[in-house]
């Protein structure tokens, strides 16, 4: 099978998929399942009529009709992809669409976590009233948790947009290691797991350091053991954060290939 | 024998789809040959409406797919072997029983028992 008929046969089936609302990932499974079926089916028909363009058309219609199609896949996505989509955003979203979302998002996520890590505090020494009441009014507890946190995920978010523009954009900003540094952190923002990795990360820390009741980055009495510690354990977690960025930064461009690959084929019907 | 095509399959193909499978594991393709052979090739389905009813099949969980291994002596787009489940083999047991009342029933109505 020569590329001019794989891309047909990618059209047949991109027809039906690319108007489908699912995630990526969804659609990805779905593309390479048609194809693969589409592929089989284009050789057995090629065998039998002996010609390419009758067993092109032979195919097309076996497939069936690609709006018929699309309506049947769309039914069959899972309503739990939908979380998924709201994660991915939609591709021609305004930038401060996408940062309110995902402030929303992380705030709800930061949530959930205070609420469970409250709960367990509560379990393993019960709290009274009072105490209780003092650590909900507190002055510091609502901003801290919810305004301060959304406004700096609003931010992070309003900063990641601008990388990841600056990655698509058709002017690259010029000159190494500029060029290196910004694609390599634009294409690990890209990704929403490392958005997720690298927050809840941070988040992990700055509660670990806040139960320790340290004052980061050292307190007055530290010796040099515990400042050598503290910076060993941050480098730790800062290779390994750059490690995984690194390693999901192959991931995301292969991720942008692909989808380019697909949105570029022509799925209008000739006239 | 006139051929039944989609219009008249809508509603059974996910059963259909099960009874293939309890032969054992298969792709899409397979699957399409198997209800083909069984149907005496009277069946008029079109192919594309094969996936919907699988990935429905899947997320109820009456189905399981796995992909196939990428060095399987073909080139290009990997495919999927989907196995019948333990709840797809209830489902279709149920669907069997359901199917032969429909008939009974039926078949008194119209004069033609089954």
């Amino acid at each position: 099978m020569n590329e001019s008929t794989l891309t047909q046969l990618k059209i047949i089936v991109e027809r039906a998929v690319r108007p489908v609302r699912a995630s990526t990932s969804h659609k990805r499974k779905m593309r390479e399942e048609l194809v693969a079926h589409v592929s089989a089916v284009f050789e057995e028909e090629a065998e039998k009529l002996g010609e390419e363009r009758a067993a092109l058309e032979r195919t097309a219609l076996r497939f069936g009709n690609p709006a018929e199609v699309t309506g049947q896949l769309q039914e069959s996505v899972p309503a739990s992809d939908g979380i998924a989509r709201f994660w991915e955003g939609r591709p021609d979203e305004s930038m401060l669409r996408g940062a309110l979302r995902f402030a929303w998002i992380e705030s709800a996520l930061c949530l959930i976590v205070l609420a469970v890590a409250l709960f367990v505090a509560g379990w393993v020494s019960p709290w009274s009233r009072e105490e209780l009441s003092s650590v909900v009014s507190g002055w510091v507890f609502l901003p801290l948790w919810i305004l301060v946190i959304a406004m700096v995920f609003f931010g992070i978010a309003l900063v990641a947009h601008w990388m990841e523009k600056s990655l698509q954009s058709p002017h690259p900003v010029a000159g190494w290691p500029r060029i290196g540094l910004i694609k390599f952190v634009t294409s690990a923002w890209a990704v929403p797991a490392v958005r997720v990795a690298l927050i809840v990360g941070g988040l992990c820390m700055f509660l670990f350091f806040r139960i320790r009741n340290v004052n980061w980055p050292m307190q007055p009495d530290w010796d040099l053991t515990q400042v050598l510690a503290a910076v060993l354990f941050a480098g730790m977690c800062a290779s390994w954060s750059v490690l995984c960025a690194w390693l999901l930064v192959q991931t995301v461009a292969e991720r942008r290939r692909y989808l380019e690959e697909w949105s570029r084929l022509p799925i209008e019907p000739t006239l | 024998m006139e051929a039944i095509n989609g219009d008249k399959l809508r509603g059974h193909l996910e059963t259909m789809i099960l009874s293939t499978l309890e032969h054992g594991g298969a792709h899409g393709l397979e699957i399409l040959r198997r209800l083909d052979e069984a149907g005496c090739g009277l069946l008029r389905l079109k192919e594309g409406s094969l996936y919907p009813a699988l990935y429905r099949l899947e997320a109820g969980g009456e189905v399981k797919a796995v992909w196939e291994p990428a060095a399987h002596g073909r080139r290009g787009a990997r495919r999927r072997i989907y196995q019948l489940t333990r709840k797809g083999q209830r489902k279709l047991d149920a669907s069997r029983i359901e199917w032969q009342q429909f008939v009974r029933v039926l078949g008194g109505i119209l004069g033609a028992p089954a």
